[in-house]
């Protein structure tokens, strides 16, 4: 009997702890590279901001941090929104505000009080503004519930010598979602050096990313019905006068239930030049 | 926690007594079945159930034969009732064991329920009313060595619930593998010279270690997962003692992503577990004092990562707070924090002797209770917020570095006193202190309640078969739903209860929620049987056993609860 006990004994202990070493996250998890085939699930982490935010800078930073940390499954996007991002009166600030970052923050009741978030505009009660602490768990959330995505989006894109955005889309449905889903493109711009209030200090040279730019579809708030196959051309002028530099542009894509507005997957893809 | 050692005694010692009747096949058992109708009630918050009825019911039958002994539980959810969680469904029976014991061994096969220590690393019970259910579905090995020396060894997969699979309700299991070993060592009968001491000590050591399989492809994650832990127990005449330590390796699960609650933990992160509890007490004739004090940091510590709630626990965290049974000084029961508290609890008996100025002619029992729960103080690693610290170590704890949040405080009094042989009473006064939020989580009201109650219970026996109760309550609080007041009588006649009740939230701010939640109920108890019909509304809340919680949903209806023994 004796033995029975010591051979149970040695089973625990011998089997008993594993010890892993940082990093923590799985090499395969920095690479996007889990499996050829399959579309990881990317998730929409859109923060609103205003460069007289004094508190922005700290969201932003934390949205840096959670690309870092998670970048096969993040899709960030800056809006610039409300007040805090209105030209102050008397200056010639640049105004960053966009009508369709107006429209999604006034449908989905995104508060002025920045900085503020939302997560695959994802509802919880109703309530779609997040805090920024916020968000890597629910990207976790998501992303751990749901590995693989159920929608692909492959994409290409180029801009023509007269500043036209010429654009393709395909998604592919993995999984035969049965939702009504829509599709929307928007073009992003990086390393953009502008003023931005940081606590009491002013950085003039701050570098504003992912900064959304302007919707590229005929209807650049709500975009068009995706119904599959879905593999289409599209075109988009870049209006005259604009301040954007070609270079520093990439097109958002994602695809969203049409019924809740929630986003299934999100891609962003580098713009040819010129 | 000695009320916890003994209910587990009691709990063994049903299978010993089967196993002391030697020779005889002996069949015990139990039926308990509580049913209820739903009504919908939008002023409550009640809703309807389809099926109009609910029941949950459950049947025991233990036997034993010589050295022989099994049983069997039922179970039927036709459907759950309200409020219960895990979802369980259909009838079944997903507790079945046999084992036998001989000499010094006793081996279960099946399902069981084992506790090592005060269950800081290992602990499964049941406790229906919260419809809690952790038990092993494995082999146990208690073996006797004997000079002092007791080995227990688990090894199993834990109950998760009974659910509908392949259209026949099944047990269903979590996904690890628990193996555990606890030894103890009552050292008056290991060492001659303790022999005959009227100081007893016992030494403990246990060690656990659960096994899941890496499957997350975002972390690296730790396949096996181990914890131990030592403990002693010391009694020496009036004084008793003990303490325990426990430790869990680096076990990253999502058991804190649910952070609404504002005492975030275990969200991925790979920060060790620590458990730290010690309670003393002393007792004399007319005087009982008890002490006790924990600290818990991050011990979450479950068979499946992805387990919330109370799902798949292996472990157990002593609440050291009180367990009211009075309506209203149960109403804002504390629920124990796994993901890092830390508190003491005092409690102070003193019965004033009879015949004297203050005591009166039966004496006067008086009891002070004070217990306070509050965080640690966590401090982020590389400035990385406790919200988004996921795939990191976490942050910077330590057991003795408390924080500033009061979770819970529990102060009361109370004084119970005969007159005569007819009137009993008991007068108590309490204050709370209780952090919504982190107790209750996000809901309507996310502030901290202060609440001040006063208790009156009068028993007044008509007759030696007759009797009336009556309780009285009343609660004053600006937090929450406002003030409460409570009024029941429970009237007895031989084998017959009578109770109307009721609970009125005159003081919620919102005028049109200033319900009463009446109660009828009538109930028969004849020899091992009772049967209980009764009417009423229930408010939402919470309601604990131990630290561990339940929420209950609003209700309107006519609810049966039916025992028996046998």
């Amino acid at each position: 009997m004796h033995r029975i006990l010591s051979f149970l004994l040695a089973l625990t202990i011998i089997g008993s702890c594993d010890t892993v070493e940082a990093p923590y996250i799985e090499p395969n998890s920095l690479n996007c590279n889990y499996d050829d085939d399959a579309p990881v699930r990317k998730v929409l982490i859109e923060d609103f901001t205003g460069y007289q935010c004094v508190n922005c800078p700290r969201a932003t930073d934390e949205l840096k941090s959670i690309v870092e940390r998670y970048p096969c499954h993040v899709i960030p996007v800056a809006i610039h929104y409300g007040f805090f991002a209105e030209p102050a009166f008397g200056t010639e600030d640049p105004d960053y505000r966009t009508p369709e970052g107006a429209a999604i923050g006034e449908y989905f009741e995104v508060t002025q009080a920045l900085p503020i978030g939302m997560v695959n505009r994802r509802a919880e009660n109703g309530n779609y503004n997040l805090d920024y602490e916020d968000w890597a768990i629910k990207l976790v959330e998501q992303v751990t519930a749901s590995l693989y995505a159920d929608v692909e989006i492959l994409a290409s894109a180029n801009f023509t010598a007269d500043s036209l955005l010429e654009y393709s889309i395909e998604i592919n449905d993995i999984s035969i979602l049965n939702v009504n889903m829509h599709v929307v493109a928007s073009l992003l711009e990086n390393k953009v050096i502008s003023k931005q209030k940081d606590g009491s200090q002013t950085v003039y040279d701050y570098e504003h990313n992912h900064m959304l730019r302007a919707g590229v579809m005929e209807d650049p708030i709500w975009g068009t019905p995706a119904n599959l196959p879905f593999n289409r051309n599209f075109s988009y002028a870049v209006p005259s006068g604009v301040t954007w530099n070609l270079d520093n542009m990439e097109l958002l894509v994602y695809v969203y239930n049409s019924d809740t507005k929630e986003i299934i997957q999100a891609e962003v893809f580098h713009i040819d030049g010129i | 926690m000695k009320r916890k050692l003994l209910l587990l005694a009691a709990g063994l010692s049903i299978l010993f007594q089967l196993q002391a009747q030697e020779d005889q096949l002996v069949i015990t058992g139990n039926v308990q079945l509580d049913a209820q109708t739903y009504r919908e009630d939008s002023i409550i918050g009640a809703e309807a159930a389809p099926e109009k009825l609910l029941s949950n019911f459950y049947s025991n039958f233990l036997v034993s034969y010589k050295n022989f002994y099994g049983g069997v539980r039922f179970e039927g959810y036709l459907n759950q009732m309200q409020g219960f969680l895990p979802l369980n469904e259909g009838v079944g029976v997903p507790y079945y064991f046999a084992g036998f014991q001989k000499d010094n061994i006793d081996i279960t096969v099946g399902s069981f329920y084992e506790q090592f220590g005060s269950g800081l690393i290992l602990r499964t019970y049941e406790e229906k009313t919260l419809g809690y259910d952790n038990a092993f579905q494995g082999i146990r090995i208690r073996l006797n060595m004997g000079y002092g020396l007791t080995l227990k060894a688990v090894y199993g997969q834990q109950r998760l619930a009974q659910l509908y699979v392949n259209d026949r309700a099944s047990l269903v299991l979590g996904k690890g593998i628990v193996r555990g070993i606890d030894a103890e060592l009552n050292l008056n009968e290991a060492i001659r010279a303790l022999n005959n001491s009227s100081t007893y000590i016992t030494l403990g050591a246990s060690f656990v270690s659960k096994y899941e399989p890496d499957n997350n492809p975002v972390y690296k994650l730790p396949a096996n997962v181990a914890a131990g832990g030592g403990r002693i127990d010391v009694t020496t005449g009036k004084y008793s003692f003990m303490a325990e330590y426990t430790y869990r390796a680096p076990d990253p699960s999502a058991a804190g992503l649910d952070n609404s609650n504002g005492n975030v933990g275990q969200n991925f992160i790979y920060r060790p577990g620590q458990g730290f509890v010690a309670s003393a007490s002393y007792s004399t004739r007319g005087l009982g004092v008890y002490v006790a004090a924990k600290s818990i940091d991050n011990m979450n510590f479950r068979s499946d990562r992805n387990a919330k709630i109370n799902d798949l626990l292996i472990n157990f965290i002593p609440d050291f707070t009180r367990n009211y049974t009075y309506l209203i000084a149960a109403m804002y029961p504390y629920a124990t924090q796994l993901n890092g508290e830390a508190g003491y609890q005092a409690a102070i008996q003193y019965n004033i002797p009879k015949k004297t100025f203050w005591g009166g002619r039966y004496g006067t029992d008086l009891r002070f209770e004070y217990s306070r729960m509050f965080s640690l103080m966590k401090n982020p690693l590389d400035s990385i917020p406790l919200t988004a610290n996921s795939g990191t170590e976490g942050y910077e704890a330590s057991l003795i570095g408390f924080g500033n949040d009061l979770f819970y405080q529990d102060i009361s009094l109370a004084m119970e006193r005969k007159f005569n042989r007819k009137v009993k009473t008991l007068l108590m006064v309490q204050h709370l202190t209780y952090d919504n939020n982190i107790l209750h989580g996000a809901g309507e009201y996310n502030g901290v309640i202060e609440a001040f109650n006063v208790i009156g219970d009068v028993y007044y026996r008509f007759t030696n078969t007759k009797t009336l109760r009556t309780e009285v309550q009343h609660m004053v609080t600006e937090g929450d739903k406002g003030n409460w007041g409570s009024l029941l009588f429970e009237y007895t006649l031989p084998g017959w209860f009578f109770i109307v009740g009721d609970l009125y939230n005159y003081g919620n701010p919102n005028v049109e929620e200033r319900v009463h939640y009446y109660t009828f109920a009538i109930a028969y108890a004849h020899g091992g049987n009772r049967i209980q019909v009764g009417y009423g509304k229930q408010r939402e809340g919470v309601v604990c056993t131990g630290g561990i919680c339940r929420r209950v949903p609003a209700s309107h209806g006519f609810n049966i609860s039916l025992t028996s023994t046998f």
